[in-house]
């Protein structure tokens, strides 16, 4: 997958063929704590990443804990540091694979 | 959740071959990573995953092995382990062997910065019945509730929802983390 091909709708997830609207940006996110196929967000160019963070817990219908870990899987960066940038500037230079991973928290020892 | 029952056997071993092979089919971190394997074993409820650590560049990633005990899952998580083989069965790794990971913040490695979440590898844990094993000490390890840590709600296995992608996906985040130091031979060597 590259920064401008299958994550441009179109080509979007089979998830939801011909329902993502021309333009918009396709996040494929992976819950790693219930394991499956990933489920599919989409967004315009010009929307908040924060909006679509929103939409990923609503996907998984949990609300939000600052303690899970949604992650850009290509760089392991936090994905909500990057709120207030636009889907398109953050899929240019932060994330351009536009592929989540999803984790609540973890307890254990250390840190 | 009281104190871990066995599973149905033939529950838990179906589950662990059917998680298995989805987490196979499905990880991101598989399709992405050379190196990944899983076999089950002559018994159906133990499966060996191999996993790879961080990537070098211009080396191969280095490899550890996994020992998923499904007796308790999954009700439980698995039971993890790294493990190595060793006189034709495959044995707990210990500290100092080259199937033993170091990471930065356990015991017996250096200190700093760890994984970048809640884990810690113990070569050599005592358990409150005083029986001694090795223990990756997560909250999606089994190990990490029979030896009385108390996770919070956010943090506790959910039956019937977690998979062990839970328990493999923050291995693998942590072996390929910052705190990854390499072989605990090789660690311990130089």
């Amino acid at each position: 997958m590259n920064a401008s091909d299958p994550s441009e709708a179109g080509a979007a997830s089979s998830a939801n063929p011909g329902k993502t609207p021309p333009g918009h940006l396709v996040v494929q996110v992976y819950d790693e704590d219930a394991g499956g196929p990933p489920f599919t967000i989409d967004g315009g160019p010009g929307e908040k990443v924060a909006k679509m963070v929103e939409a990923v817990y609503a996907k998984l219908k949990r609300d939000p804990n600052p303690e899970d870990r949604l992650t850009c899987l290509a760089t392991g960066e936090d994905v909500r540091q990057y709120g207030d940038l636009h889907l398109r500037e953050y899929a240019s230079g932060r994330c351009s694979d536009l592929v989540w991973t999803f984790v609540r928290d973890t307890g254990g020892a250390g840190e | 959740m009281s104190d871990p029952v066995p599973v149905d056997p033939e529950v838990a071993a179906a589950l662990l071959r059917s998680h298995l092979g989805d987490f196979f089919a499905n990880s991101p971190r598989v399709r992405d990573g050379a190196g990944w394997a899983y076999e089950i074993t002559e018994n159906p409820l133990v499966g060996i995953v191999k996993i790879p650590a961080r990537v070098d560049e211009g080396r191969d990633p280095d490899m550890y092995t996994l020992r998923l005990d499904a007796t308790y899952y999954d009700t439980w998580p698995v039971s993890v382990t790294f493990v190595e083989a060793r006189e034709g069965a495959w044995r707990r790794a210990r500290i100092g062997a080259p199937a033993f990971p170091h990471l930065r913040g356990s015991p017996g490695a250096p200190a700093g910065d760890g994984v970048g979440f809640q884990f810690a590898l113990h070569d050599d844990y005592t358990w409150p019945d005083q029986h001694t094993d090795q223990l990756i000490c997560f909250s999606y390890n089994l190990g990490y509730y029979t030896s009385g840590h108390v996770p919070n709600d956010g943090q506790r296995w959910r039956p019937n929802q977690d998979r062990l992608d839970a328990t493999l996906s923050r291995i693998h985040r942590a072996l390929t983390s910052p705190a990854y130091l390499g072989p605990s031979a090789e660690a311990d060597a130089a």
